[in-house]
């Protein structure tokens, strides 16, 4: 960390340069304070987390440290499980991402016109978003439970499609498709609310033009509001991708059948407080995903300059 | 205001701000005034408004009898416990006097975070022999000679039934593994949604302690007296086989704590396998005075428990220890181990004889709607057998293997899984072995 600046040195220089550099100066002033706090917050953090990644820690500050080198790493990239479960949670992101994008994307179209109750049902729409995640669980697992289920009190007492209740959340293709719908569930408000945001900056005269020249809905799509909402897609995109890549909550509480990273993370490194460990698969997770979004970005970037 | 002035300005804030930082205080230090006033924290996981405020009357009448010294509660939500002890160790800020129930005990022994000679003075000052025997052991260090807290308070799990089900069916109250099977087998009608017992079954720890009654029932151990896995015994076998045929008669999937309760308490199952924190639900909406208790047996009865205790952190100057046992010594009289059972009627239990007979315990009213059933429960204390206690000898290690989850996969893959006994031990086993210290 830099050590703030000595306030009577300063003093004496600042006549000499003033001129030139005095702006950039005050703007390191008024910066200082919130570069220490990032320092403090982020970058220590950070660097902490890379160094005891090559340790054994334990828990009491007061027994020693016990070098490890690249044993925590070597340990997590020599077990099959960590890249089943990489596996398991990059479909999981992909098919999140992608549905709850384009979920958000129809129904903010959908809302993008007035209406009666448009505030109220705009609200109940947003619900599903604010509400904590362990009341949702519960409800999705009482919606499911094989005994007293509203959905198989359906599918096998009302309409009898099934014969009998089919253990949701105990088999894993199944409790893959529901954590997945649950998640583009809960989080396709979010990119409602962007995009609802900046279809209503949108000017109609736009699409009034286009459907003069004959642009058909698919056309005006295409042509004008995806450009318009680029931006704003860009970054639900890479902001949900890093979020829904480092789930653990929903998955864990809703079934344990369902290995996402997260989950990997805490089974082999928390509940055996094995610091070390956890720091090296967070630091190994770390590369990955800022590979991929560095790359996609660029890939972006190219595409939008040609 | 001139750019000379902003930026003095700015640079003098941000200089203070940090001085600031640097000048926290330690609460836990004596008092700078010389009278020798001392603050130390008390870590509980009673977060809940009602009980702190019968914790807060607690402290202020020890307050008030040893002047000088302050205690400071520190409540901490039960999912977040574990995770603030762990932070707090390593930033060498644990409380003096912290809650712990006895796995959580055994982890922070393992890492050294306990004072264990302190915690077992205060036991043998207060008297090994006013607590119940099966309660003190589930504390008792890896060596068998000290003790990793002073219990409190405890649960112990065992079979709810309910009796007017049973004598529908004209059956006896079971008494051993055939009878509990036919039992189950008679009591179950899955066509109306009616199940023999409500079994755990989910890949977590409430299979772990399910599990373990019939093993240990059986007089199988994870562990050895040497303290070596020994999962793959002709006991444990019988244990899990046992175990699965009985999970035939309990709700299909993965049963946790919430499906127990819930098919227990809306009569879909006659019998559950659950804790004492079964009874305030049927205090509030069932009839008490149908409830029975009964505990697996085998070769041996074995009940499932915990404890609640108090233990003191390691490296503590003398003053604040002097303080922490002082406070440990205080909440162990029995008025007030009374009051902080009394915090959850049913659920929480006495641990001590003091406590049990107490006229403030025996006329609470909860503990007076179970009549008799609460006399049964506070003796089945001296039945409670667990993993990883063997022939006095408590390993600390067992916390990892329980922390490893295998016991509680193991038990997923043959009930709710199509797994065999056969596979299903060797996955386990080689998950612990990754586990077990070298």
């Amino acid at each position: 960390m830099k050590p703030p600046q000595n306030p009577t040195e300063t003093r004496g220089k600042n006549k000499k340069i003033k001129r030139r550099t005095g702006d950039s100066k005050i703007a390191l002033a008024f910066l200082l304070p919130t570069i220490i706090l990032l320092a403090g917050l982020v970058l220590y953090p950070m660097i902490e987390n890379i160094r005891i990644s090559f340790f054994d820690v334990p828990l009491n500050p007061n027994l020693d440290e016990i070098f490890l080198g690249l044993k925590n790493y070597q340990t997590v990239l020599t077990d099959p499980d960590f890249y089943r479960s990489l596996g398991v949670t990059v479909l999981y992101t992909a098919l999140t991402v992608v549905g709850s994008t384009v979920l958000g994307l129809g129904v903010a179209m959908l809302f993008n016109r007035e209406f009666r109750f448009r505030k109220l049902s705009r609200s109940i729409i947003i619900l599903s978003y604010v509400t904590p995640s362990i009341s949702l669980v519960f409800a999705w697992q009482y919606m499911f439970n094989n005994t007293y289920g509203i959905i198989n009190h359906w599918l096998v007492d009302v309409t009898g499609i099934l014969d009998k209740a089919p253990l949701w959340f105990d088999n894993p293709a199944s409790s893959f498709v529901l954590v997945t719908i649950f998640a583009i569930w809960r989080y396709f408000p979010y990119a409602f609310i962007s995009f609802l945001a900046i279809l209503q900056t949108m000017d109609e005269t736009l699409y009034e033009a286009a459907e003069i020249d004959g642009a058909n809905a698919w056309q005006k799509f295409v042509n004008i509001t995806l450009p318009a909402i680029r931006p704003v897609l860009i970054t639900i995109v890479t902001l949900r991708t890093i979020w829904t890549f480092y789930m653990f909550n929903d998955v864990y509480l809703l079934t344990k059948q369902v290995d996402v990273i997260g989950v990997y993370l805490y089974e082999q490194a928390f509940s055996q407080n094995d610091m070390g460990q956890a720091a090296s698969i967070s630091v190994i997770l770390f590369v990955i995903l800022f590979t991929v979004i560095y790359f996609s970005r660029r890939k972006v970037d190219v595409a939008n300059e040609t | 205001m001139s750019k000379k002035k902003a930026f003095l300005l700015m640079s003098s804030l941000t200089l203070g701000v940090l001085a600031a930082c640097g000048n926290n205080t330690d609460n836990t230090e004596e008092g700078g005034d010389g009278s020798g006033d001392i603050t130390i924290q008390f870590m509980t996981s009673s977060v809940e408004q009602e009980r702190l405020t019968v914790i807060e009357g607690m402290i202020d009448r020890f307050e008030e009898e040893n002047e000088g010294i302050t205690v400071e509660t520190v409540p901490v939500e039960e999912g977040q416990y574990n995770t603030n002890v762990v932070t707090l160790a390593q930033a060498g800020e644990l409380p003096a006097v912290i809650e712990v129930g006895q796995d959580f005990a055994k982890t922070m022994a393992n890492e050294q975070l306990i004072d264990v000679e302190a915690t077992t003075q205060l036991v043998e000052d207060i008297g090994p022999q006013s607590y119940y025997e099966g309660a003190l052991n589930l504390l008792s260090s890896e060596d068998g000679e000290g003790y990793l807290g002073v219990p409190l308070s405890g649960w112990v799990q065992g079979i709810w039934y309910s009796q007017s089900k049973l004598e529908e069916a004209g059956i006896e109250e079971p008494a051993n593994w055939e009878e509990l099977l036919s039992a189950a087998e008679q009591l179950t009608d899955t066509s109306n949604n009616q199940y023999g017992i409500a079994l755990p079954t989910v890949e977590g720890p409430f299979s772990e302690q399910g599990f373990s009654q019939f093993a240990l029932s059986n007089n199988a151990n994870i562990l050895d007296n040497e303290g070596n896995l020994n999962l793959d015994t002709p006991e444990m076998r019988e244990a899990l086989e046992m175990y699965q045929q009985l999970a035939e008669y309990t709700m299909p999937g993965s049963n946790d704590t919430t499906q127990v309760n819930d098919a227990f308490s809306n009569g879909s199952a006659a019998m559950a396998l659950y804790s004492t924190y079964i009874l305030p639900g049927i205090f509030e909406n069932g009839d008490p005075s149908d409830i029975g208790f009964i505990i697996p047996t085998e070769e041996s009865e074995a009940v499932y428990g915990s404890v609640t205790a108090l233990t003191i952190s390691g490296g503590l100057e003398q003053a604040e220890k002097d303080a922490a046992e002082a406070f440990i010594a205080f909440m162990s009289e029995p008025e007030n181990m009374t009051e902080w059972v009394l915090m959850s009627p049913g659920g929480a239990q006495p641990v001590s004889d003091e406590v049990t007979n107490s006229e403030e315990y025996q006329s609470n009213e909860v503990v007076q709607a179970f009549g008799e059933l609460s006399t049964e429960i506070a003796g089945s204390f001296d039945a409670i057998q667990v993993f990883g206690l063997v022939e006095g000898q408590n390993f600390t290690h067992m916390g990892a293997i329980t922390g490893s989850n295998a016991i509680g996969t193991l038990i997923n893959q043959i009930t709710v899984g199509d797994t065999s006994v056969d596979d299903a031990i060797n996955r386990a086993q080689s998950t612990i072995e990754d586990v077990m210290p070298e």
